[in-house]
C-alpha cells in the first residue's frame, strides 16, 4: 500500500524534473537564437563569409580573432602596427596604433576589436602585405591576446621547439 | 548510518569530532601548496610569474561549481524529503560558494589585465561565472527575505535547482563558442596540457581549498543548527503571545 507521503514525494520529484526540463529547453532555444551574439569573435573565414552575405559591411564594428601570421608583424615610423590574422584558411590584414598586451607574439592567438574597412586607395599598407584595391582590411581599436591552454616551463618549451626543428 | 542524513544531531556530533582534523589537513596542504606554488613551480614560457595566479584561480573556480552542485543536491533532498539536515547544509554552503566565486572572478581579472590586456570582457565563460555569482546572491537573499524561514528555504531551494542548468554552460562554454578564456587544460580527453611541475601545486592547492571548504561547512552547519533552534523558539513565542 502506498502512503500519502510517498505519493506526495513522487509528485514533488516529477514537478522538479519537469521544471528543470522546461528551463533547460527554453534556455537552449534562447542560446540557439542568440548563437551569433554568444560567440566572442569571428574568425577570418567567418568574416569573409559574412561579407559575402552582406551581414558585415564596410565600417561594421566587430571582433576578429585568430593567430598572428608568422613574419607578418611590421611597425612603421608613425608607430602604426601592421600584421595579418589568419586561421590557416583565410587571412585579413590588420592595422593598429596603440599598446600591445604582453602575450602578443607571432604565431600566438589574438583578438582585435575594431572596424572592417574596404581599401579604397586611402590606406597605404606596407608593400609586403599585397593588399588589392577594394579588398578589405581591419582597423583595430583594441588588441587582446588570447592565451592557449598549454602551461609549461621555458626549458620544456625550448626543448619542444628543438624537437620540432629536428623533425623538419 | 542512514540516519545520519536525516538526524541533524548525529551529523552535529560527527562534525564536532571531524572539525579539528579537517582544519589540520587543510592547513598542512595550504602551507605545502603555497611553498610549491611560490618556490617549486617553474615560471611559464609565456606568462612568466603570472602563472602563479592559476594556483588560486583554478581551485576556487572548481570549488565554486562543486559547491553549487552540493547546494542544489541538498536543496533537492530538502524539498522532496523535507530533511532538516539537507536544508541546513545548503544554507551553510551558500556563503562559502559565493566567496570562492568572488575569489575566482577577482583573481581572473587580475590575471587578465597583464595577459589579455583587459580586466573584463563579456565572453561566454566570464559571463556565465558572473551569473553563477548572482545565483549564489539570489539564494542567500531569498533565504533571508521571509519572516517564516521555512518558506524562504523552499523558495531559495527552487531557485538553486533552476541555477543548476548554468553549470554545464560554464563547463562547456569554452568548447562550444569562441571565447577569450582559454579551454580546459586538465579535463581534456587527451593528456593534460599542463606540465607536471605546475600540475602538482595546482592539485595540492585544490585539496587544501576543498578541506578548507569542508571545515568551514561543518562550522557553519553547527551555527546554522543553533540559529534554527532560536528561530523555531521565536516563532513559537510569537504564536503563543
Amino acid at each position: 500500500m502506498k502512503s500519502i507521503k510517498m505519493v506526495r514525494r513522487r509528485k514533488k520529484i516529477y514537478r522538479i524534473i519537469s521544471l528543470l526540463l522546461i528551463i533547460s529547453i527554453s534556455l537552449f532555444l534562447i542560446i540557439y537564437a542568440l548563437r551569433d551574439n554568444v560567440i566572442f569573435f569571428y574568425s577570418p573565414s567567418e568574416v569573409r563569409e559574412k561579407v559575402a552575405k552582406k551581414e558585415i559591411i564596410d565600417g561594421s564594428l566587430i571582433r576578429l580573432g585568430g593567430l598572428v601570421q608568422e613574419n607578418s608583424f611590421l611597425r612603421n615610423n608613425k608607430s602604426q602596427i601592421f600584421f595579418v590574422i589568419t586561421d590557416y584558411k583565410k587571412e585579413i590584414s590588420v592595422v593598429y596604433s596603440g599598446i600591445l598586451p604582453d602575450l602578443f607574439e607571432e604565431g600566438q592567438g589574438v583578438i582585435a576589436e575594431g572596424f572592417l574597412r574596404i581599401n579604397e586607395n586611402s590606406m597605404k599598407f606596407p608593400e609586403k602585405f599585397s593588399l588589392k584595391k577594394n579588398d578589405f582590411y581591419f582597423e583595430a581599436q583594441t588588441i587582446l591576446a588570447k592565451h592557449d591552454e598549454n602551461y609549461m616551463p621555458p626549458e620544456v618549451a625550448d626543448a619542444l621547439e628543438m624537437e620540432m626543428n629536428d623533425n623538419d | 548510518m542512514k540516519n545520519i542524513f536525516i538526524n541533524p544531531g548525529q551529523l552535529n556530533k560527527l562534525s564536532e569530532f571531524l572539525s579539528p582534523w579537517l582544519a589540520i589537513i587543510s592547513f598542512i596542504f595550504l602551507i605545502f601548496g603555497l611553498w610549491l606554488s611560490f618556490f617549486y613551480s617553474p615560471i611559464d614560457y609565456q606568462q612568466g610569474n603570472a602563472v602563479r595566479i592559476l594556483y588560486i584561480h583554478a581551485p576556487s573556480a572548481w570549488l565554486s561549481m562543486l559547491i553549487y552542485s552540493f547546494l542544489a543536491i541538498n536543496s533537492f533532498f530538502g524539498l522532496v524529503f523535507g530533511h532538516v539536515t539537507a536544508f541546513t547544509l545548503a544554507r551553510a554552503a551558500a556563503p562559502i560558494g559565493l566567496t570562492f566565486t568572488a575569489i575566482c572572478l577577482v583573481t581572473g581579472s587580475v590575471w587578465g589585465k597583464p595577459m589579455w590586456g583587459t580586466w573584463w570582457v563579456w565572453d561566454a565563460r566570464l559571463t556565465s561565472v558572473l551569473v553563477l555569482f548572482f545565483f549564489y546572491i539570489g539564494y542567500i537573499i531569498f533565504l533571508k527575505s521571509f519572516s517564516d524561514f521555512t518558506k524562504g528555504e523552499k523558495f531559495s531551494s527552487i531557485l538553486s535547482i533552476i541555477g543548476i542548468v548554468n553549470l554545464p554552460i560554464i563547463k562547456f562554454s569554452v568548447d562550444y563558442w569562441n571565447t577569450l578564456h582559454q579551454p580546459a587544460s586538465i579535463s581534456k580527453f587527451s593528456s593534460p596540457s599542463i606540465h607536471i611541475d605546475m600540475l602538482i601545486p595546482l592539485i595540492v592547492m585544490f585539496l587544501s581549498f576543498l578541506f578548507l571548504f569542508l571545515y568551514i561547512l561543518i562550522l557553519r552547519f553547527q551555527a546554522e543548527l543553533i540559529i534554527r533552534k532560536i528561530n523555531i523558539n521565536n516563532m513559537k513565542f510569537y504564536k503563543d503571545s
